[in-house]
Protein backbone atom coordinates (compact mmCIF):
# COMPACT_ATOMS: atom_id res chain seq x y z
CA UNK A 1 0.00 0.00 0.00
CA UNK A 2 1.76 3.72 -1.18
CA UNK A 3 1.59 6.17 0.98
CA UNK A 4 -1.34 8.22 -0.05
CA UNK A 5 -4.29 5.28 0.45
CA UNK A 6 -2.40 4.49 3.45
CA UNK A 7 -3.08 8.11 4.91
CA UNK A 8 -6.42 8.74 3.27
CA UNK A 9 -7.79 5.30 4.61
CA UNK A 10 -6.37 6.33 8.53
CA UNK A 11 -8.32 9.51 7.94
CA UNK A 12 -11.64 8.07 6.72
CA UNK A 13 -11.57 5.38 9.14
CA UNK A 14 -10.77 7.47 12.75
CA UNK A 15 -13.09 9.99 11.08
CA UNK A 16 -16.08 8.23 10.70
CA UNK A 17 -15.09 6.47 13.83
CA UNK A 18 -14.85 9.39 16.01
CA UNK A 19 -18.14 11.13 14.20
CA UNK A 20 -19.93 8.01 15.06
CA UNK A 21 -18.89 8.02 18.66
CA UNK A 22 -19.69 11.51 19.29
CA UNK A 23 -23.29 11.19 17.80
CA UNK A 24 -23.93 7.58 20.20
CA UNK A 25 -22.51 9.78 22.84
CA UNK A 26 -25.30 12.34 22.10
CA UNK A 27 -28.26 9.77 22.44
CA UNK A 28 -26.66 8.29 25.28
CA UNK A 29 -26.49 11.88 27.02
CA UNK A 30 -30.28 12.67 25.68
CA UNK A 31 -31.89 8.86 27.16
CA UNK A 32 -30.29 9.64 30.40
CA UNK A 33 -32.41 13.20 30.38
CA UNK A 34 -34.92 12.73 33.42
CA UNK A 35 -37.41 14.07 30.43
CA UNK A 36 -37.09 11.09 28.66
CA UNK A 37 -36.85 12.54 25.06
CA UNK A 38 -37.52 9.39 23.11
CA UNK A 39 -41.27 9.58 24.21
CA UNK A 40 -40.66 13.12 21.95
CA UNK A 41 -38.77 11.33 19.27
CA UNK A 42 -42.25 9.70 18.60
CA UNK A 43 -43.68 12.71 18.46
CA UNK A 44 -40.93 13.79 15.95
CA UNK A 45 -41.43 11.34 13.13
CA UNK A 46 -45.09 11.27 13.00
CA UNK A 47 -45.80 15.13 13.16
CA UNK A 48 -42.74 16.58 11.39
CA UNK A 49 -43.41 20.60 11.00
CA UNK A 50 -40.32 22.98 10.89
CA UNK A 51 -42.33 24.79 13.65
CA UNK A 52 -43.13 22.88 16.00
CA UNK A 53 -39.66 20.99 16.67
CA UNK A 54 -40.20 19.15 19.93
CA UNK A 55 -36.40 18.00 19.42
CA UNK A 56 -33.70 20.47 18.44
CA UNK A 57 -32.35 20.10 15.11
CA UNK A 58 -28.82 21.94 14.82
CA UNK A 59 -28.74 23.97 11.42
CA UNK A 60 -25.50 26.21 11.76
CA UNK A 61 -22.20 25.51 13.63
CA UNK A 62 -23.05 28.73 15.89
CA UNK A 63 -26.24 26.37 16.96
CA UNK A 64 -23.77 24.06 17.92
CA UNK A 65 -20.97 25.84 19.46
CA UNK A 66 -23.79 27.28 21.39
CA UNK A 67 -25.41 23.73 22.77
CA UNK A 68 -21.72 22.58 24.02
CA UNK A 69 -21.37 26.31 25.87
CA UNK A 70 -24.49 25.91 27.85
CA UNK A 71 -24.32 23.90 31.48
CA UNK A 72 -25.23 21.07 31.56
CA UNK A 73 -23.65 20.77 27.41
CA UNK A 74 -26.80 19.70 25.23
CA UNK A 75 -26.80 16.55 24.40
CA UNK A 76 -28.00 16.73 20.66
CA UNK A 77 -25.45 19.44 19.88
CA UNK A 78 -22.68 16.16 20.94
CA UNK A 79 -24.72 13.95 18.12
CA UNK A 80 -24.40 17.69 15.91
CA UNK A 81 -20.97 18.04 16.15
CA UNK A 82 -20.09 14.12 14.97
CA UNK A 83 -22.66 14.43 12.17
CA UNK A 84 -20.55 17.96 10.90
CA UNK A 85 -17.76 15.54 11.78
CA UNK A 86 -18.81 13.09 9.35
CA UNK A 87 -19.14 15.67 6.37
CA UNK A 88 -16.31 17.04 6.96
CA UNK A 89 -14.48 13.71 6.63
CA UNK A 90 -14.05 13.17 3.09
CA UNK A 91 -13.05 16.78 2.88
CA UNK A 92 -10.15 15.79 5.00
CA UNK A 93 -9.60 12.72 3.02
CA UNK A 94 -9.01 14.96 0.39
CA UNK A 95 -6.92 17.18 1.97
CA UNK A 96 -4.53 14.90 2.81
CA UNK A 97 -4.25 13.36 -0.26
CA UNK A 98 -3.01 16.78 -1.71
CA UNK A 99 -0.52 16.92 0.94
CA UNK A 100 0.41 13.19 0.48
CA UNK A 101 0.75 13.84 -3.07
CA UNK A 102 2.49 17.39 -2.88
CA UNK A 103 5.17 15.43 -0.54
CA UNK A 104 6.03 12.62 -3.40
CA UNK A 105 6.21 15.27 -6.05
CA UNK A 106 3.30 14.40 -8.03
CA UNK A 107 1.70 17.64 -9.43
CA UNK A 108 -0.75 16.57 -11.53
CA UNK A 109 -2.42 14.32 -8.67
CA UNK A 110 -1.82 17.23 -6.43
CA UNK A 111 -3.30 19.67 -9.14
CA UNK A 112 -6.49 17.28 -10.05
CA UNK A 113 -7.01 16.80 -5.62
CA UNK A 114 -6.87 20.24 -5.30
CA UNK A 115 -9.62 20.82 -7.92
CA UNK A 116 -11.66 18.27 -6.06
CA UNK A 117 -11.57 20.09 -2.90
CA UNK A 118 -12.36 23.39 -4.14
CA UNK A 119 -15.51 22.12 -5.30
CA UNK A 120 -16.15 20.83 -2.40
CA UNK A 121 -15.32 24.24 -0.63
CA UNK A 122 -17.80 25.85 -3.32
CA UNK A 123 -20.36 23.59 -2.70
CA UNK A 124 -20.25 24.41 0.95
CA UNK A 125 -20.24 28.05 0.32
CA UNK A 126 -23.29 27.58 -2.03
CA UNK A 127 -25.06 25.54 0.94
CA UNK A 128 -24.68 28.31 3.05
CA UNK A 129 -25.62 30.91 1.08
CA UNK A 130 -28.80 29.01 0.73
CA UNK B 1 -43.64 0.14 18.74
CA UNK B 2 -41.95 1.28 21.79
CA UNK B 3 -39.20 3.70 21.12
CA UNK B 4 -36.37 1.95 21.90
CA UNK B 5 -37.53 -1.02 19.78
CA UNK B 6 -38.06 1.40 17.09
CA UNK B 7 -34.71 2.74 17.20
CA UNK B 8 -32.89 -0.82 17.74
CA UNK B 9 -35.32 -1.43 14.97
CA UNK B 10 -33.72 1.35 12.56
CA UNK B 11 -30.44 0.20 13.80
CA UNK B 12 -30.61 -3.34 12.40
CA UNK B 13 -32.56 -1.82 9.14
CA UNK B 14 -28.77 0.17 8.46
CA UNK B 15 -27.09 -2.66 9.58
CA UNK B 16 -28.24 -4.34 6.37
CA UNK B 17 -28.57 -1.31 4.33
CA UNK B 18 -25.25 -0.70 4.77
CA UNK B 19 -23.55 -4.25 3.87
CA UNK B 20 -25.41 -4.34 0.53
CA UNK B 21 -24.39 -0.60 -0.28
CA UNK B 22 -20.60 -1.75 0.57
CA UNK B 23 -21.12 -4.60 -1.38
CA UNK B 24 -22.49 -3.43 -4.62
CA UNK B 25 -20.46 0.62 -4.00
CA UNK B 26 -24.37 2.04 -4.06
CA UNK B 27 -23.75 3.70 -0.48
CA UNK B 28 -27.20 2.02 0.95
CA UNK B 29 -29.25 5.04 0.54
CA UNK B 30 -31.14 3.88 -2.14
CA UNK B 31 -32.73 0.84 0.29
CA UNK B 32 -32.57 3.66 3.08
CA UNK B 33 -35.27 6.25 2.15
CA UNK B 34 -38.33 4.10 0.86
CA UNK B 35 -37.72 1.77 3.86
CA UNK B 36 -37.74 4.89 6.42
CA UNK B 37 -40.12 6.84 5.07
CA UNK B 38 -42.72 3.40 3.91
CA UNK B 39 -42.01 0.87 6.95
CA UNK B 40 -41.18 3.63 9.93
CA UNK B 41 -42.97 6.36 9.23
CA UNK B 42 -40.46 9.02 8.93
CA UNK B 43 -40.67 11.90 6.75
CA UNK B 44 -39.51 12.50 3.78
CA UNK B 45 -36.88 15.04 4.67
CA UNK B 46 -35.54 13.47 7.88
CA UNK B 47 -35.29 10.05 5.72
CA UNK B 48 -33.21 11.53 3.10
CA UNK B 49 -31.13 13.59 5.48
CA UNK B 50 -30.30 10.20 7.54
CA UNK B 51 -29.84 8.90 4.04
CA UNK B 52 -27.32 11.62 2.86
CA UNK B 53 -25.02 11.12 6.05
CA UNK B 54 -25.54 7.00 6.15
CA UNK B 55 -23.72 7.37 2.71
CA UNK B 56 -21.01 9.21 3.99
CA UNK B 57 -21.12 6.48 7.21
CA UNK B 58 -20.68 3.96 4.54
CA UNK B 59 -18.03 5.45 2.11
CA UNK B 60 -15.78 6.00 5.51
CA UNK B 61 -16.16 2.99 6.61
CA UNK B 62 -15.91 0.68 3.60
CA UNK B 63 -13.22 3.77 1.88
CA UNK B 64 -11.02 3.12 4.50
CA UNK B 65 -11.40 -1.03 4.21
CA UNK B 66 -10.74 -0.78 0.71
CA UNK B 67 -8.26 1.18 0.17
CA UNK B 68 -6.20 -0.99 2.67
CA UNK B 69 -7.18 -4.02 0.65
CA UNK B 70 -5.40 -2.12 -2.60
CA UNK B 71 -9.23 -1.87 -4.23
CA UNK B 72 -9.93 1.16 -4.14
CA UNK B 73 -8.07 2.95 -6.70
CA UNK B 74 -7.53 6.78 -5.61
CA UNK B 75 -5.76 7.83 -8.57
CA UNK B 76 -9.08 6.73 -10.66
CA UNK B 77 -11.75 7.95 -7.51
CA UNK B 78 -10.07 11.70 -7.23
CA UNK B 79 -9.52 11.78 -11.65
CA UNK B 80 -13.40 11.28 -11.97
CA UNK B 81 -14.45 13.18 -8.69
CA UNK B 82 -13.74 16.12 -10.79
CA UNK B 83 -16.67 15.07 -13.07
CA UNK B 84 -18.66 14.45 -10.13
CA UNK B 85 -18.19 17.44 -7.99
CA UNK B 86 -18.37 19.23 -10.97
CA UNK B 87 -21.48 18.30 -11.84
CA UNK B 88 -23.10 18.02 -8.32
CA UNK B 89 -22.29 21.72 -8.15
CA UNK B 90 -23.97 22.28 -11.13
CA UNK B 91 -26.95 19.77 -10.51
CA UNK B 92 -27.55 21.75 -7.37
CA UNK B 93 -27.94 25.16 -9.32
CA UNK B 94 -30.03 23.62 -11.54
CA UNK B 95 -32.55 22.51 -9.39
CA UNK B 96 -35.95 23.93 -10.19
CA UNK B 97 -34.75 24.38 -13.73
CA UNK B 98 -35.07 21.34 -15.29
CA UNK B 99 -38.36 19.56 -14.52
CA UNK B 100 -37.69 16.56 -12.07
CA UNK B 101 -39.90 14.31 -14.45
CA UNK B 102 -38.08 14.80 -17.60
CA UNK B 103 -34.45 13.70 -15.38
CA UNK B 104 -36.20 11.06 -14.01
CA UNK B 105 -36.81 9.74 -17.03
CA UNK B 106 -33.41 10.00 -19.12
CA UNK B 107 -32.14 8.61 -15.82
CA UNK B 108 -34.38 5.76 -16.00
CA UNK B 109 -33.56 5.25 -19.93
CA UNK B 110 -30.06 5.14 -19.11
CA UNK B 111 -30.38 2.76 -16.09
CA UNK B 112 -31.81 0.82 -18.31
CA UNK B 113 -29.35 0.74 -21.36
CA UNK B 114 -26.70 0.25 -18.88
CA UNK B 115 -28.38 -2.67 -17.89
CA UNK B 116 -29.08 -4.19 -21.07
CA UNK B 117 -25.03 -4.00 -21.86
CA UNK B 118 -24.33 -4.92 -18.64
CA UNK B 119 -26.28 -8.41 -19.06
CA UNK B 120 -24.13 -9.34 -21.68
CA UNK B 121 -21.27 -8.89 -19.89
CA UNK B 122 -22.22 -11.34 -17.22
CA UNK B 123 -20.13 -13.96 -17.31
CA UNK B 124 -16.74 -11.52 -18.06
CA UNK B 125 -14.89 -12.26 -14.70
CA UNK B 126 -12.25 -9.68 -15.58
CA UNK B 127 -11.99 -7.38 -19.08
CA UNK B 128 -9.09 -9.08 -21.11
CA UNK B 129 -6.10 -6.95 -21.82
CA UNK B 130 -8.00 -3.76 -22.68
CA UNK B 131 -5.63 -1.30 -24.59
CA UNK B 132 -5.23 2.01 -21.97
CA UNK B 133 -6.51 5.07 -23.75
CA UNK B 134 -3.66 7.91 -23.43
CA UNK B 135 -5.56 9.79 -20.55
CA UNK B 136 -5.06 6.45 -18.81
CA UNK B 137 -1.56 6.42 -19.50
CA UNK B 138 -1.31 9.99 -18.94
CA UNK B 139 -2.94 10.16 -15.88
CA UNK B 140 -1.69 6.22 -14.47
CA UNK B 141 -5.56 5.35 -14.60
CA UNK B 142 -4.36 1.54 -13.62
CA UNK B 143 -3.41 -0.79 -10.85
CA UNK B 144 -3.42 -4.17 -9.54
CA UNK B 145 -5.08 -5.80 -6.82
CA UNK B 146 -4.74 -9.83 -5.11
CA UNK B 147 -8.18 -11.49 -5.55
CA UNK B 148 -8.77 -13.35 -2.92
CA UNK B 149 -11.30 -15.52 -5.07
CA UNK B 150 -8.99 -15.86 -8.11
CA UNK B 151 -6.05 -16.35 -5.93
CA UNK B 152 -3.69 -14.45 -8.50
CA UNK B 153 -2.69 -10.35 -8.84
CA UNK B 154 -5.10 -8.49 -11.39
CA UNK B 155 -3.68 -6.18 -13.48
CA UNK B 156 -6.19 -3.78 -14.87
CA UNK B 157 -5.80 0.17 -16.71
CA UNK B 158 -8.96 2.12 -17.87
CA UNK B 159 -10.06 2.80 -21.30
CA UNK B 160 -12.56 5.03 -22.86
CA UNK B 161 -11.50 7.89 -20.22
CA UNK B 162 -13.29 10.79 -21.66
CA UNK B 163 -16.93 8.65 -22.15
CA UNK B 164 -16.22 7.63 -18.40
CA UNK B 165 -15.78 11.37 -17.59
CA UNK B 166 -18.72 12.65 -19.27
CA UNK B 167 -21.25 9.71 -17.91
CA UNK B 168 -19.39 10.47 -13.97
CA UNK B 169 -20.27 14.24 -14.50
CA UNK B 170 -23.89 13.17 -15.62
CA UNK B 171 -23.53 10.94 -12.63
CA UNK B 172 -22.87 14.27 -10.49
CA UNK B 173 -25.39 16.25 -12.47
CA UNK B 174 -28.36 13.72 -11.28
CA UNK B 175 -27.32 13.20 -7.59
CA UNK B 176 -26.96 17.42 -6.74
CA UNK B 177 -29.96 17.83 -9.39
CA UNK B 178 -32.39 14.87 -7.58
CA UNK B 179 -29.92 14.26 -4.10
CA UNK B 180 -29.24 10.82 -4.69
CA UNK B 181 -25.59 9.62 -4.13
CA UNK B 182 -25.81 8.02 -7.76
CA UNK B 183 -23.55 5.32 -6.75
CA UNK B 184 -25.39 2.42 -9.13
CA UNK B 185 -24.15 5.22 -12.08
CA UNK B 186 -20.67 5.73 -10.55
CA UNK B 187 -20.22 1.69 -10.72
CA UNK B 188 -21.83 1.42 -14.55
CA UNK B 189 -19.92 4.32 -15.53
CA UNK B 190 -16.17 2.47 -14.17
CA UNK B 191 -17.58 -1.07 -14.62
CA UNK B 192 -18.93 -0.58 -17.75
CA UNK B 193 -17.57 2.33 -20.43
CA UNK B 194 -13.75 2.12 -18.56
CA UNK B 195 -13.92 -1.80 -18.28
CA UNK B 196 -12.41 -1.66 -14.33
CA UNK B 197 -12.88 -4.95 -12.93
CA UNK B 198 -16.14 -4.82 -10.79
CA UNK B 199 -14.26 -5.46 -7.51
CA UNK B 200 -12.68 -1.81 -8.11
CA UNK B 201 -15.61 -0.17 -9.77
CA UNK B 202 -17.62 -0.87 -6.66
CA UNK B 203 -14.69 0.16 -4.40
CA UNK B 204 -13.51 2.97 -5.88
CA UNK B 205 -17.29 4.14 -6.29
CA UNK B 206 -17.72 3.74 -2.26
CA UNK B 207 -14.22 6.36 -2.04
CA UNK B 208 -16.34 8.86 -4.26
CA UNK B 209 -19.58 8.29 -3.28
CA UNK B 210 -18.34 9.98 0.48
CA UNK B 211 -17.04 13.22 -1.22
CA UNK B 212 -20.00 13.65 -3.56
CA UNK B 213 -22.08 13.43 -0.55
CA UNK B 214 -20.10 15.13 1.81
CA UNK B 215 -21.45 18.35 -0.83
CA UNK B 216 -24.73 17.55 -0.63
CA UNK B 217 -25.08 16.71 3.13
CA UNK B 218 -24.34 20.70 4.33
CA UNK B 219 -26.60 21.56 1.81
CA UNK B 220 -29.26 19.20 3.82
CA UNK B 221 -27.63 20.58 7.57
CA UNK B 222 -28.75 23.65 6.55
CA UNK B 223 -31.92 23.62 5.65
CA UNK B 224 -32.00 21.76 9.28
CA UNK B 225 -33.11 18.11 7.63
CA UNK B 226 -30.63 15.76 9.60
CA UNK B 227 -32.91 14.78 12.52
CA UNK B 228 -29.74 13.90 15.63
CA UNK B 229 -32.29 11.19 16.81
CA UNK B 230 -32.93 9.18 13.01
CA UNK B 231 -29.34 9.91 11.85
CA UNK B 232 -27.53 8.03 14.60
CA UNK B 233 -28.97 4.97 14.57
CA UNK B 234 -29.11 4.70 11.21
CA UNK B 235 -25.48 5.91 10.49
CA UNK B 236 -24.42 3.70 13.02
CA UNK B 237 -25.68 0.77 11.50
CA UNK B 238 -24.68 1.43 8.15
CA UNK B 239 -21.09 1.99 9.04
CA UNK B 240 -21.51 -1.99 11.16
CA UNK B 241 -23.09 -3.22 7.98
CA UNK B 242 -20.12 -1.73 5.75
CA UNK B 243 -17.66 -3.03 7.70
CA UNK B 244 -19.34 -6.68 7.54
CA UNK B 245 -19.85 -6.12 3.93
CA UNK B 246 -16.55 -5.31 2.79
CA UNK B 247 -15.15 -8.35 4.52
CA UNK B 248 -18.41 -10.45 2.46
CA UNK B 249 -16.74 -8.37 -0.82
CA UNK B 250 -13.58 -9.28 -1.54
CA UNK B 251 -14.32 -12.96 -1.25
CA UNK B 252 -16.65 -12.90 -4.55
CA UNK B 253 -16.26 -13.45 -7.90
CA UNK B 254 -16.48 -10.05 -10.11
CA UNK B 255 -19.33 -12.10 -11.99
CA UNK B 256 -21.65 -12.66 -9.01
CA UNK B 257 -21.24 -8.80 -8.15
CA UNK B 258 -22.53 -8.23 -11.17
CA UNK B 259 -25.34 -10.66 -11.14
CA UNK B 260 -26.12 -9.25 -7.21
CA UNK B 261 -25.81 -5.47 -8.82
CA UNK B 262 -27.92 -6.33 -12.37
CA UNK B 263 -31.31 -6.29 -10.39
CA UNK B 264 -30.50 -3.30 -8.27
CA UNK B 265 -29.92 -1.37 -11.57
CA UNK B 266 -33.01 -2.95 -13.50
CA UNK B 267 -35.59 -2.11 -10.76
CA UNK B 268 -33.85 1.51 -10.30
CA UNK B 269 -34.46 1.50 -14.04
CA UNK B 270 -38.09 0.49 -13.92
CA UNK B 271 -38.92 2.87 -10.65
CA UNK B 272 -37.36 5.93 -12.38
CA UNK B 273 -39.27 5.62 -15.90
CA UNK B 274 -42.37 4.66 -14.08
CA UNK B 275 -41.66 8.25 -12.27
CA UNK B 276 -40.77 10.37 -15.33
CA UNK B 277 -44.24 9.20 -16.57
CA UNK B 278 -45.88 10.24 -13.66
CA UNK B 279 -46.84 6.52 -11.97
CA UNK B 280 -45.44 6.98 -8.44
CA UNK B 281 -43.97 3.00 -8.02
CA UNK B 282 -43.27 2.07 -5.61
Amino acid sequence: MRHVERVVSRVLLWGGLLSIVAMTLGMGLYAKQPVGGVDVLRLRIVEHSVEDRAVPVFASLDGIAQGLGHRPVDPLAVTALGVVGLFLTPVAGVFVAILSFCSSGDRSYTLIATIVLAGLLLSFALGAAG
Amino acid sequence: MEPWAFLLALLLTAVVAGGIGAILGLGGGILLVPILTMFYGVSLRYAMGASIISVIATSSGAAAAYLRSGLTNIRIGLFLAMATVGGAILGAGLVGVVPERVLELILGLALAYSAIVTLRQLSLEIPENPPGDALAVRFELGGSYYDERLEREVTYRAVRVRRGFVAMFGAGLLSGLLGIGSGAFKVLAMDHFMRLPMKVSTATSNFMIGITAAASAAIYFRRGDIHPLIVTPVALGVIMGAYLGTRFMTRLRNTTLRKLFLPVVFYLAIAMVLRGLGIRWP
